[in-house]
């Protein structure tokens, strides 16, 4: 990879995104998405510069470039007052640091849970 | 509505962008819009209508009319369109929801209806996704798609004369006013052709020994000019005027000062005049003051400084007050309109009224005793 060029999230450099190739069909909407570890050159940007929670809330960003549309939907309604229980969101939790490598994401959810289950919007 | 009433300013749209204009032109200050010209406007209007129309066809949508198109050229509200089948719009909106149609689709659709430039644009945007600069605070595109944020572009300001400045290629922009006029034209505009006169002199002021309210008239009202900053004709403001006295059953008189156009000056003097010690001073733009014999010239009783926001009610409302000081009886507020750009809109209009008034002083002259005819 070349250090200096940008990457899309399916490899292909920001040089080869033209309207010639949305015209034959070689390009999809799938090329034009952000890579993970640009967010996380835009979070090292942000931090530089002092804004310490934009870079926070670019890295956890980063982690969720992995995953489908359906998934960030559904860990976003599980983020809805009562919605889900208090075991529910920590096993979600799990399951994103362990299966999903989304540490920050987990983090979220876990803090999530406990502050839901303070001021009781959990599901019982 | 009447002469000289405007819309209440009660809310902040496009409407008002013309004057948004004139607070960046006269106060150097960049509020973030630059004038257009209409027929830029209406070109680029007619290229986004036809460009949504083709686009729509392309992917197969509920049409978009001819009709349509023409009406949305100049349309200011969603009223002056046509209606839609909405049903058959909803069905469109569903299938590109669940559908798999994605951006790809539209720049397709317009780069093969020819429109090169549009489509070029939405691809940048999507390549900018993927770059993710405009994901910084502050984050703006200029016209090159170059990112300007808070990383690019850094607030520097550090005390008066520091930071962002307006000037150059930007304020020549900025003071360029599509409706700007020329202001010597205004006073061509507003000094009557009219020669006749609905005044009679009857002789010098005297001073009154009963109560009463004198009004003090400008050197030029109802005279060179007939009407007021509001453009309210300056007859019906006196009649107003006279009519508010009248229903509180005291007598009135009109006077004439010459010898200056300040207003409180003007309705100094005819309190000295007046039996009662009240009197109305009032200036050609329709600034007015009740005034009283016991204070000081820059004193009043009470002032309405912003002529633009009068109606004949108000003056009505004046007369009355100026009454009932005289018989000192309670007076109730005259709830005159707020509009607080009126003064920033109509300073120019202001300035070279006051400034023809002034240039009618007769420095020697004494007040006169007025009849209306």
């Amino acid at each position: 990879m070349k250090k200096n060029t940008i990457y899309t999230f399916s490899g292909r450099s920001i040089d080869e995104l033209n309207v010639r190739g949305i015209l034959s069909g070689e390009l999809t909407s799938e090329d034009f998405r952000i890579h993970g570890e640009r967010l996380n050159h835009q979070a090292k940007v942000a931090d530089e510069a002092g804004y310490t929670q934009l870079a926070g809330n670019l890295r956890q960003a980063a982690e969720l470039t992995h995953m489908s549309n359906e998934e960030i939907l559904e860990i976003y309604n599980t983020l809805r007052p009562r919605r889900t229980s208090y075991t529910e969101m920590i096993d979600m939790a799990e399951r994103l640091e362990n299966e999903r490598k989304a540490p920050l994401t987990a983090s979220l959810l876990r803090e999530a849970a406990e502050v839901y289950l303070k001021r009781g919007i959990v599901k019982h | 509505m009447r002469a000289g009433e405007s819309r209440p300013v009660i809310h902040f749209d496009v409407t008002e962008l013309d004057d948004w204009y004139v607070l960046q032109r006269d106060m150097q200050i960049d509020g973030g819009i630059v004038p257009v010209r209409e027929d830029d406007v209406l070109r680029v209007r007619e290229l986004g209508a036809r460009a949504v129309q083709d686009v729509f066809r392309a992917l197969d949508f509920a049409p978009i009319s001819d009709a349509e198109v023409e009406a949305a050229i100049t349309a200011f509200s969603s009223q002056d369109m046509p209606d839609r089948d909405r049903i058959a719009d909803i069905e469109s909106a569903m299938s590109l929801l669940e559908g798999s149609l994605t951006v790809m689709d539209v720049i397709k659709a317009l780069e093969n209806a020819g429109y090169r430039n549009i489509a070029e644009n939405i691809l940048e945007m999507q390549r900018q996704r993927a770059i993710g600069d405009y994901l910084q605070p502050s984050a703006i595109f200029d016209k090159n798609f170059r990112v300007k944020s808070a990383i690019t572009d850094p607030n520097d300001y550090c005390g008066p004369g520091t930071g962002y400045r307006v000037e150059g290629e930007r304020w020549s922009a900025l003071q360029y006013l599509p409706q700007a006029w020329e202001p010597r034209n205004y006073l061509e505009k507003i000094i009557t052709q009219d020669e006749s006169f609905w005044f009679e002199e009857s002789g010098s002021a005297q001073i009154g020994k009963r109560p009463e309210v004198i009004i003090a008239l400008s050197p030029t009202f109802g005279v060179q000019i007939r009407q007021s900053l509001g453009g309210l004709d300056l007859r019906e403001v006196l009649i107003s005027l006279l009519s508010g006295i009248q229903e509180e059953g005291i007598p009135s008189r009109i006077v004439r000062v010459f010898h200056t156009s300040d207003v409180a000056f003007i309705g100094h003097c005819a309190a000295q005049l007046s039996g009662s010690g009240v009197a109305i001073g009032i200036q050609t733009k329709g600034t007015t003051v009740i005034h009283h014999r016991d204070l000081a010239p820059l004193e009043n009783l009470e002032l309405f400084p912003q002529a633009p926001n009068m109606n004949l009610d108000n003056y009505s409302q004046i007369g009355r007050n100026a009454a009932r000081y005289a018989l000192e009886k309670q007076t109730s507020p005259v709830a005159v309109k707020i509009d607080n750009t009126v003064r920033l809109r109509l300073i120019v209009q202001t300035a070279l009224l006051q400034r023809f008034e002034a240039n009618c002083i007769e420095p020697d002259r004494q007040p006169v005793e007025l009849k209306m005819i």
